[in-house]
């Protein structure tokens, strides 16, 4: 047996690598052949794309992931008792403003490496003046908790993010469309009108905190948008004699790749309503420090080729050359070499950066990463749109005024290409094939 | 696996950032796996290539039953399979006339070529083809015999004999060469 394990271990113990050309040679053939497929997205699922792209919105997304596409009731159904769940509706969608606590809390299944995550948000909703909530995220370690505040308003389309520990904030911009999502989720409007869609059944009565409820339950996998088949369980509980919600239950599980085991469960609660309350504007005025920093966003970003030449030009002046893929690029990537690089503007940033903790140093750095990051999600997004980007950042320099940085296709009758000198121009293909050429050489 | 799902999800809308993630995360055991499959470091390189041209191929369309991993590990292993026997190659030919002795170590190779290694690949290039795939899935691919059982498409059991039949030769052919 100890031979068997020996065996094993030597065996388990060799490692093989390509080298650096093959890997540039397979990575090249398969980006290519990528390159080539044609990706047929749904306006809904490329909207979720740069929702979950965004760190700010991704926080919202990721705890409660619900969608209000709720035009009309098709049920006006009542329980043994007499409350009819579309009558509840009715009467909250009457209330003018309403606070209440809501927990998320995902624990990890694996009993060798236990881990949970919990956040506790008190919100505050006024149909007038928009959405507040304070929210503190509990250190999964047992440390010091985090607490953030973020204000919704959906007439101004914008939301206000403000993290005290960071000294930060930030005001991002939406679309009508995105605004109108961003609005539905995590309300308790939603939640009863997505319930009302679903198959649901009475729980009967009970009591929570002295208030005599009826319950009503829903395990319908379309209830959450996303992992549509998810098995969840949602409950609300209702006030029997306001015929108000008293407490919103969900629990659901996430499996493995597999589908087969169950890796961690979530558990959402929504209590302690206060249903028309009184509210004054000035509490949705969100107050900023001097002191803090802060970024706005729009979105959906607005990727473009300018953003794009924008991102290369930094690059370029940081690096003094072009990186030799913009894919992968990112903060830590481009970091590493402007470490290396005795260009004025790395200098510049060495200097700024010096002795700053990662948190200090991501806040100053915010701008600054902004046209970057943008530089693979432009390419991404032209190879996903069928464009066959290609980027020749390997051997064309700045100075290369008549030489193709980048191409994409436009039509079946024109390229866009952007030259070493970051100057951009539309050529038929026969013209670009002929610059193409030119680069062989 | 969260992040393998996430990738697979990025690579089915046709992310190059996702594919190349997924390469870097995956070529070092994929790789291993090929050379001691198929003992050419230059057909190990296409094999590996194959793999994820295809992959590249099917974006939009993946659909993974079993974890990332052991999906492409099957297809390296399917892969290694169709370029032998396109090859022609004589698979249990000496591992010292192949291309891993022959080629100059890289410093970026990480090619363990001592004695003992180099006999145990040789030894392993030695195996009928079923067993060389159960045992270098298993102790190289760190891959379970459910999971191996599930490539080949043959039982847990067989899977069991065949690792044990291996494991036997392999201690006879390293024993041979006084090395265990």
């Amino acid at each position: 047996m100890r031979t068997s394990k020996h065996i094993e271990q030597l065996a388990g113990g060799i490692r093989f690598r390509p080298d650096e050309k093959t890997d540039e040679r397979i990575l090249a053939a398969a980006e290519a052949a990528l390159s080539k497929r044609t990706f047929t997205d749904t306006k809904a699922e490329k909207m979720r794309i740069i929702i979950m792209r965004n760190p700010v919105i991704r926080i919202a997304v990721a705890a409660v992931v619900v969608i209000a596409c709720l035009i009309g009731l098709s049920f006006w159904r009542t329980t043994g008792s007499g409350i009819a769940l579309a009558d509840v509706l009715a009467r909250v969608e009457k209330v003018k403003a309403f606070r209440f606590q809501w927990n998320v809390k995902i624990t990890g299944e694996d009993p060798n490496k236990p881990y949970s995550s919990e956040e506790r948000n008190t919100t505050l909703e006024s149909q007038e003046y928009g959405k507040k909530s304070k929210i503190e995220s509990l250190d999964p370690n047992g440390g010091e908790s985090t607490f953030s505040e973020k204000y919704t308003f959906p007439d101004k389309k914008t939301m206000v993010r403000i993290t005290p520990k960071q000294k930060k904030y930030w005001r991002v911009e939406f679309d009508d469309v995105t605004a109108e999502r961003l609005w539905q989720m995590n309300d308790p409007r939603t939640y009863l009108k997505k319930i009302l869609e679903c198959k649901y059944e009475s729980l009967g009565r009970a009591t929570i905190d002295g208030i005599e409820v009826e319950g009503f339950q829903t395990t319908d996998p379309y209830f959450f948008l996303i992992g549509g088949g998810i098995q969840i369980d949602a409950k609300v509980w209702v006030d029997v004699k306001t015929r108000l919600p008293v407490r919103y239950d969900f629990t659901w599980p996430n499996f493995d790749q597999m589908g087969t085991k169950i890796i961690e469960r979530g558990h959402i609660v929504m209590h302690d309503f206060q249903w028309d309350v009184a509210v004054d504007a000035a509490e949705f005025e969100p107050v900023i420090p001097d002191d803090y920093t802060g970024t706005v966003v729009k979105y959906p970003a607005h990727i473009t080729e300018e953003t794009n030449i924008q991102g290369l030009k930094v690059l370029v002046e940081l690096l003094g050359k072009y990186p030799e893929n913009i894919i992968d690029i990112d903060g830590k990537t481009v970091l590493r070499l402007a470490e290396k690089s005795e260009t004025p503007a790395a200098m510049r940033l060495k200097e700024e950066i010096k002795g700053l903790t990662d948190d200090e140093m991501s806040n100053k750095l915010v701008d600054f990463w902004m046209p970057i990051r943008g530089l693979g999600r432009f390419y991404d997004m032209l190879a996903q749109d069928g464009k066959h980007p290609q980027y020749y950042g390997k051997t064309v320099t700045p100075k290369d005024a008549g030489k193709v940085l980048m191409r994409w296709k436009v039509s079946d009758n024109e390229y866009r290409v952007i030259f070493g000198d970051l100057h951009a121009e539309t050529v038929s293909p026969e013209k670009l094939a002929e610059l193409e050429k030119a680069l062989l050489k | 696996m969260l992040e393998d799902r996430f990738l697979v999800r990025q690579l089915n809308q046709g992310s190059m950032r996702a594919l190349r993630r997924i390469y870097e995360k995956y070529r070092d055991d994929l790789f291993t796996i090929v050379v001691s499959l198929v003992g050419d470091r230059h057909l190990a390189e296409d094999c590996l290539q194959d793999v994820f041209v295809h992959l590249a191929e099917s974006a939009g369309r993946i659909r993974i039953h079993s974890n990332l991993k052991g999906y492409l590990a099957g297809a390296i292993v399917n892969r290694a399979r169709d370029r032998l026997r396109r090859e022609s190659r004589q698979v249990d030919c000496p591992i010292d006339e192949l291309q891993l002795e022959e080629t100059p170590p890289h410093p970026d190779e990480q090619l363990i070529c001592d004695e003992q290694t180099s006999a145990l690949l040789q030894a392993i290039a030695g195996l009928p083809v079923e067993q060389r795939e159960v045992f270098v899935l298993y102790a190289q691919g760190a891959m379970s015999f459910r999971q191996i059982a599930g490539q080949q498409r043959v039982s847990i059991r067989t899977a069991h004999s065949r690792y044990r039949y291996a494991i036997n030769k392999l201690r006879v052919l390293l024993k041979k060469a006084d090395l265990i």
